[in-house]
């Protein structure tokens, strides 16, 4: 009995140690001007994705459709949990079409429309709240710091967007969004890269929970 | 009096306008129920029939191969995710069922072996150990062999007919795979008994239409056809 708390206890402290922060900084003299852009040109108003989700064990593939939902659109950006500007549906499927989650994302509370019994664990689609949340959250942060990536020359950025505390890498000119990180508590890290640039979007974007050993990558699908 | 007149007026066409759209609302939201229920039941003996039909239809097919084209559609999303391919069957259970647009997925089932070859990496997994490819290889066999129509344990089967399918709807009665999938309705051709189409409607409200065109029966397929590299 005592030894399972020790081994929870070491758990908690190590998860505790899941760092969302770049690293090699030093911070940047003067005010770095990024290219703002929109969320849309991140991750478009609609798009099909090939879809790997590796949870431990498991590896399931399919399909994932983000799409914008919502006719009636806000003033950008919108305050709440996670700046989520917008109505956002997330449908993960398998190939032969049976549909593994399909979650509705706004400002406010996360929606499952529907999701496989297997998946339906409130931690789990906690965690996915907060990757899609970082994964639409606008580039302006709260309370920005700026800094210099001294191997890369990459410059990273540090705030708040809603309740949570994100970075994110940037290449050395400013134009192009490499890696989001952010987290609002210890169980929640997410780290989202940005790869293969082509027209402003990337084509693969992988998203990563070290807490849990959870990593969806997503690969653009020409339509 | 004529204000009384106005008033009572205004509130019978606000009344006529909510019933409107309310009718309209209910129109739309059932139309694909609607179109269903345009079929009509079938008697016992076109039943027994197309029981018998189908049967001899499997029977006959030694190998089968044709094009697909599956549409998923999404409660309350009017898009639709389109993809489409080639499947293969040879008796005895081999199965090549591959994507090709708007990705490459290939699927081959050989005895109970799965081969799943998916960005060129090949998974191999023995069918029982993955429930749900398990329920879904039963399925799509199933309905393309007859014998989903006869599996009475999961399936409650009603038979209707359209001018141009008899149509079987499965209403599944497993608990566990409730949880998933609402129904599978299979649209057989009338003259040839064939499957043309395959709808499988989730508990969630979610739908999967599969569309099965160029059909040829009892063609050679070699078996290497059901190797994966």
């Amino acid at each position: 009995m005592r030894s399972s708390w020790s081994i929870s206890l070491l758990a908690i402290l190590l998860a505790g140690c899941v760092s969302i922060k770049p690293s090699h900084l030093s911070r940047h003299p003067s005010p770095v001007t990024r290219h703002a852009s929109p969320v849309t040109r991140h991750v478009p108003e609609s798009q099909l994705y090939k879809a790997t989700l590796d949870i431990k064990k498991h590896h399931l593939t399919g399909l994932m459709m983000i799409k914008r939902t919502d006719t009636i659109r806000p003033a950008e950006p919108q305050s709440g949990k996670g700046m989520t500007a917008g109505i956002y549906r997330f449908v993960f499927m398998n190939e032969v079409g049976m549909t593994f989650f399909d979650l509705q994302l706004d400002s406010g509370e996360l929606k499952v429309i529907s999701c496989f019994a297997s998946m339906n664990k409130k931690a789990l689609i906690k965690i996915l709240e907060t990757d899609f949340r970082m994964l639409l959250s606008d580039i302006s942060l709260k309370n920005e710091r700026v800094y210099i990536q001294e191997k890369t020359g990459n410059i990273a950025v540090s705030g708040k967007t809603g309740k949570y505390s994100s970075w994110q890498t940037w290449s050395p000119g400013g134009d192009t969004l490499l890696i989001k990180s952010g987290k609002s508590t210890i169980a929640d890290p997410a780290i989202i890269r940005f790869e293969n640039y082509s027209e402003g979007t990337p084509k693969k974007i992988t998203i990563e929970n070290p807490f849990i050993g959870m990593k969806l990558t997503l690969r653009k699908l020409a339509r | 009096m004529q204000v009384n007149s106005i008033v009572h007026l205004r509130k019978y066409l606000r009344m006529v306008k909510i019933c409107f759209i309310a009718g309209t609302l209910l129109l739309l939201l059932n139309s694909g129920q609607l179109a269903f229920s345009q079929n009509k039941p079938m008697d016992q003996a076109s039943i027994e029939t197309l029981k018998k039909r189908v049967k001899e239809v499997a029977q006959n097919t030694r190998t089968l191969s044709c094009d697909f084209v599956q549409v998923k559609e999404m409660s309350m999303i009017a898009e639709k995710i389109t993809s489409s391919g080639k499947f293969y069957l040879k008796k005895e259970k081999m199965l090549r069922w591959e994507y090709l647009k708007p990705f490459s997925y290939l699927i081959v089932i050989r005895n109970d072996q799965i081969s799943i070859k998916d960005d060129n990496k090949v998974n191999q997994f023995n069918v029982q150990s993955n429930k749900l490819f398990l329920e879904i290889n039963r399925i799509i066999l199933g309905s393309i062999q007859g014998t989903l129509l006869t599996d009475e344990k999961n399936f409650r089967a009603s038979y209707f007919e359209s001018p141009t399918a008899w149509v079987v709807k499965l209403v599944t009665l497993n608990a566990r795979l409730r949880e998933s999938l609402n129904e599978v309705i299979i649209y057989f051709n009338r003259e040839d008994f064939a499957v043309g189409r395959v709808d499988m409607n989730e508990s969630g409200g979610d739908c999967t239409k599969i569309t099965f065109t160029s059909r040829k029966t009892n063609q050679p397929i070699a078996d290497e056809k059901f190797l994966v590299n």
